[in-house]
């Protein structure tokens, strides 16, 4: 609503006018410079929440980014990332570099305090729009690997866990398999204890599995067995069985048997599109061979 | 020994519009000349009438012989059965063709009469219905006490094929089914194990909290206690300078007091 925006816009230069009277001699005199700048910093809060309601992003993104740069300045530390971490959502909306320029801002007050876990979690917000806006997986893997060690120490395990497996995924799209691999075992190896987590431990060993066939198949077998000693209900999962029909169709040099395979698994369980591009992959692989 | 064989006799009523039908009981070995007397009959008295009452003949005559074969079928084994049978099936075609003709008759009837014709109408399909039933049950030779007593449904698919066929229906059904559930059951226990990984994460962050607010709680009993410190000393400032404010006003009323003594 324009009626939002002119408030908006009145509001703004009401707290310049006041952050530069505040700059002359007597203001700073009198011991008033710092409640100027205290209301400079709320009146630019104001209005960039007019500017939210105006749908108006960029505006009230940079508006939130003046009042958390006042704040600094008057040395409250928590309130100047409330307001980074403001901006970054409205950002988020207009323009992701700036969104993620606000983040990292603000995370790096919140790791001068000490406050990890908040911390990691806008890593992970970083790493989301790095995802999905701007597809730049390789910076998303480092945010995701930041956010992973964060959460590592402060022994939130369950976090950390998902920031890993996200690395994994896209580490493996990215054809770095032995990093894969190591997180999956890890994270797999980890889940096996854990009652409530143990069920998800054999999809994990699969994906681990999955990506040691895209390197070599004999690795792939001894994965297996290795998986399966440790953990014996892997053995049993419908996952193995796939697996160990996909190797021997691989020995064997045989596409049909292969795709059949496939073609039969996902009848039952529809495959999701990471493993679906995995499969491509150990396919091309074998026709490849077959080839030379 | 003496078959029981119900059997239509037909009769000429006197307003000579169609002929009505009774039921009788009678032995098996009259029926065929019965018949040749019925067909006898209506070759001498062709009833000159309108198309349905034609119609209505031909029906009557194709019931009787209907009747017989059935008759015949349970009666008879082997080659002589199998003729009997299919007798019966041409003659129940012949039949249901023979109905829809006069159903189509009695639309073109002038209004008073199309009430009479259509209840006989229905009556002689009630009858071919019962007819068939007789027909299908002579056919598989069942003994008709014991089909009454038990209803009719029993008796739905005991023809060998018929059976076969329906068996392998349901077999393909069961197993279509049972994939279905075996699909179901496996997409439950993903999103069992999604579930329980969600629930493991929120565990972690309950306990964090609560130890968070465990420590929020311990500072702000020391910020209490720092602030009713600060409390104390600013009473005991505040006291301080009363005690001194006084000690002050004293030492000055003194001093006027001797100065003032001395002049004196």
């Amino acid at each position: 609503m324009a009626d939002n925006e002119a408030k908006g816009r009145e509001l703004m230069l009401e707290a310049e006018k006041k952050l530069n009277s505040s700059k002359g001699f007597f203001g700073s005199l009198f011991g008033g410079s710092s409640t100027k700048v205290e209301d400079a910093a709320d009146i630019f809060v104001r209005a960039a929440n007019m500017f939210k309601m105006a749908k108006k992003w960029a505006a009230a993104g940079e508006a939130f980014c003046r009042a958390a740069a006042l704040q600094v300045q008057l040395g409250s530390k928590h309130q100047a990332a409330t307001e980074y971490v403001n901006a970054g959502t409205c950002y988020k909306k207009a323009d992701p570099n700036e969104a993620i320029n606000c983040l990292l801002k603000a995370v790096e007050i919140y790791t001068d305090m000490g406050r990890f876990t908040i911390a990691a979690k806008h890593h992970v917000s970083i790493a989301e729009i790095y995802e999905t806006d701007m597809v730049d997986i390789e910076k998303a893997i480092t945010s995701y690997e930041h956010a992973a060690d964060y959460y590592k120490g402060e022994e939130s395990n369950s976090s950390a866990n998902k920031c890993l497996v996200k690395v994994a995924q896209y580490a493996a799209q990215l054809e770095q398999y032995e990093k894969a691999i190591s997180i999956y075992e890890e994270v797999g190896m980890s889940c096996m204890d854990n009652q409530l987590l143990k069920y998800s431990a054999k999809d994990y060993f699969f994906k681990a599995a999955l990506c040691q066939l895209c390197v070599d198949t004999l690795n792939a077998e001894q994965a297996i067995q290795k998986y399966e000693e440790m953990f014996p209900q892997f053995g049993d999962a419908r996952e193995s069985k796939l697996l160990k029909s996909l190797i021997s169709a691989i020995n064997e040099e045989d596409i049909d048997k292969f795709t059949d395979t496939v073609k039969d698994y996902d009848s039952i369980s529809r495959l999701d599109q990471w493993t679906t591009t995995m499969l491509l992959r150990v396919k091309k692989n074998i026709s490849g061979e077959d080839l030379r | 020994m003496k078959s029981t064989n119900t059997f239509y006799l037909v009769c000429l009523p006197e307003e000579k519009i169609a002929p009505d039908v009774f039921i009788f009981d009678i032995g098996i070995e009259c029926t065929e000349q019965i018949i040749d007397f019925i067909q006898l009959i209506f070759g001498l008295f062709p009833i000159m009438g309108t198309l349905i009452e034609s119609y209505e003949q031909q029906y009557s005559s194709l019931t009787a012989e209907i009747t017989f074969n059935i008759g015949r079928i349970s009666n008879t084994h082997g080659a002589e059965r199998q003729q009997h049978i299919r007798q019966a099936d041409k003659l129940f075609d012949e039949a249901t063709e023979l109905l829809e003709q006069m159903e189509l008759e009695v639309k073109d009837l002038p209004i008073k009469d199309r009430q009479k014709y259509n209840t006989r109408v229905k009556s002689y399909k009630a009858e071919l219905s019962k007819l068939q039933k007789d027909n299908k049950r002579a056919k598989l030779g069942i003994d008709s006490s014991r089909d009454e007593l038990l209803g009719d449904d029993t008796h739905d698919s005991e023809d060998q094929r018929q059976r076969l066929l329906d068996n392998t229906e349901s077999l393909e059904r069961t197993s279509r089914r049972l994939d279905h559930g075996y699909k179901i059951t496996l997409e439950t226990e993903q999103l069992g194990a999604q579930i329980m990984e969600d629930l493991h994460s929120q565990r972690q962050t309950i306990s964090r909290s609560r130890q968070r607010m465990e420590e929020m709680d311990t500072n702000l009993g020391k910020s209490s206690r720092v602030l009713s410190g600060m409390m104390r000393r600013i009473i005991q400032n505040r006291l301080l300078l009363l005690v001194i404010c006084a000690i002050l006003l004293i030492v000055i009323i003194l001093a006027v007091y001797f100065i003032v003594k001395k002049k004196s």
